[in-house]
Parts: structure tokens; sequence; C-alpha cells
């Protein structure tokens, strides 16, 4: 197999932006050896990334310590299994519960409206679909401080994420409520995804 | 995302929220909370 015309056009494109080929077995580490070279008196970066497992990622660094215009490498961290997650969301779960929040059903009070025992009253529902946790508490704040009736938090995971995500951004929504949340639990920082941030919350345990 | 733009966003929605809130007249309503939801508690 040999390089394809399309990655040497990639190449001709006047952008700053470095290639990021991906590896495969196929293509071959001599293969993007010699892409990396093209990438090179192009004045190009030539950033390999790997992901498959120690094996591969062992060949690419040994590749890219190699490539003078290779300054970076791209390593993804894996998401923790669906049981470590299961198991992180309870913890965090039974901490916020222990600090006073907890998750309510909202049919009691829409009972209560029905047969007249609550005065007539308006439930806001939220939809949260990213910076869940952020986003949450920004509302928490403002229900504590207005002293505020009810409100619904409507929760979507993205599709490409795997089953019970949403029990994962539930307890985001019940950990934005407690004081104090996830950022003192797990002295999280920026530039964190909601899943990013659920997961470092695993440091705090 | 940068910390400070995170608290940029969090505090311009604080105020929208607020004026949805408001707008509701559900402010000060938290009462439905205590007598109707505190048998959920630690549920």
């Amino acid at each position: 197999m040999t390089i394809t015309q399309i990655e040497c056009s990639v190449l001709e494109i006047p952008l700053p932006a470095p290639l990021r080929p991906a590896w495969a077995p196929g293509r071959g580490l001599s293969q993007l050896r010699k892409m990396a070279t093209l990438a090179e008196v192009a004045f190009k970066k030539f950033i390999l990334h790997t992901w498959p497992n120690g094996i591969g990622l062992g060949a690419n660094l040994h590749l890219a310590t190699s490539l003078p215009n290779c300054p970076w490498f791209a390593f993804p961290v894996d998401s923790p299994s669906l049981a470590d997650r299961v198991y992180l969301a309870q913890q965090l779960r039974q901490v916020a519960q222990e600090a006073g929040v907890f998750l309510a059903p909202i049919d009691r009070v829409y009972r209560g409206l029905a047969v007249g025992s609550i005065e007539p009253l308006s439930v806001p529902a939220f939809n949260l679909r990213g910076l869940t946790y952020d986003i949450a508490r920004a509302i928490w704040r403002v229900v504590r401080r207005t002293q505020a009736g009810p409100v619904i938090f409507e929760l979507a995971r993205r599709l490409n994420q795997a089953a019970r995500m949403e029990y994962d951004l539930a307890v985001l929504v019940q950990h934005g409520a407690s004081t104090p949340g996830l950022d003192d639990l797990a002295r999280l920082s920026e530039d964190l995804t909601d899943e990013q941030r659920f997961y470092q919350a695993r440091w705090a345990f | 995302m940068p910390e400070p733009a995170r608290a940029q966003i969090m505090d311009s929605s604080e105020g929208w929220f607020a004026a949805v809130l408001r707008a509701l007249q559900i402010e000060g309503r938290h009462e439905v909370l205590e007598s109707y939801m505190k048998d959920e508690r630690g549920g």
C-alpha cells in the first residue's frame, strides 16, 4: 500500500494546521513515515495519535520520536468502564444525599395541583443539552436565592454516548444543587466537558 | 472552556433563569417542595 493521492494533495493545502494522520495496521508506520517526510518539506507539523493498545502506542511513540516535525503526541484517555461509571455515580449520589440533596418525582405536585391542594403553579422545565453541571448549578443558585418552587431538568445524552448516561447527568444535576458541589469535591478545573467532569470526579474517592 | 468564560456564561444565565422564575411567579413558592417532597428525602 502506498500513500494515496488524496493524502498527498492534503499537503498542498495552505493551512497552518498540522496533519493528524490516523494510524491503521493496513497503512503501516512506514507509509506514515513517508507522509511525515512530505509534510516536513511542506513545512507542516505531523502529529501522530493512537489508542488501540499498548503495542500500537509503543510503535507510534517510536515513530513520533524519530520525526523532526512531530512535536506533540495525541493520546486519548479512555473512559472508565460501565461498571466504574455506575459505581462512581452511586458514590456521587450518596454524597449528594448526605449533603441533603435528593431526587424526587414531580407527580405529587401535579396531583396536588389537580385536586386543588396547591395553588396554581407553573413548573418550568429546563432542557440541559450541554454544560449540564454548570447550568444546573446556576439554576439551583437562582432557585435557592429566590426560594422558588419546583423546577424540572430535562436531560438527554448524545447519540454516541453509552447507555445510562442519563443517570450520570442526573447525578450532575443533583450535585449542582449541593454545596459544596463537584467543584470542591474533585477540584475540577477548566476546559472539561460534562463527561470529563463526571469522570474527573472519581479522584474525589 | 476556560474558567473565566464558564463563569461568564453562568453569570449571564443566572439572570435569564431568574427572569424566567419571576415571569412564572414561582419565586417564594418553596413551600411546595417542603410540603410535598420531604417524604422523598433519602430516596
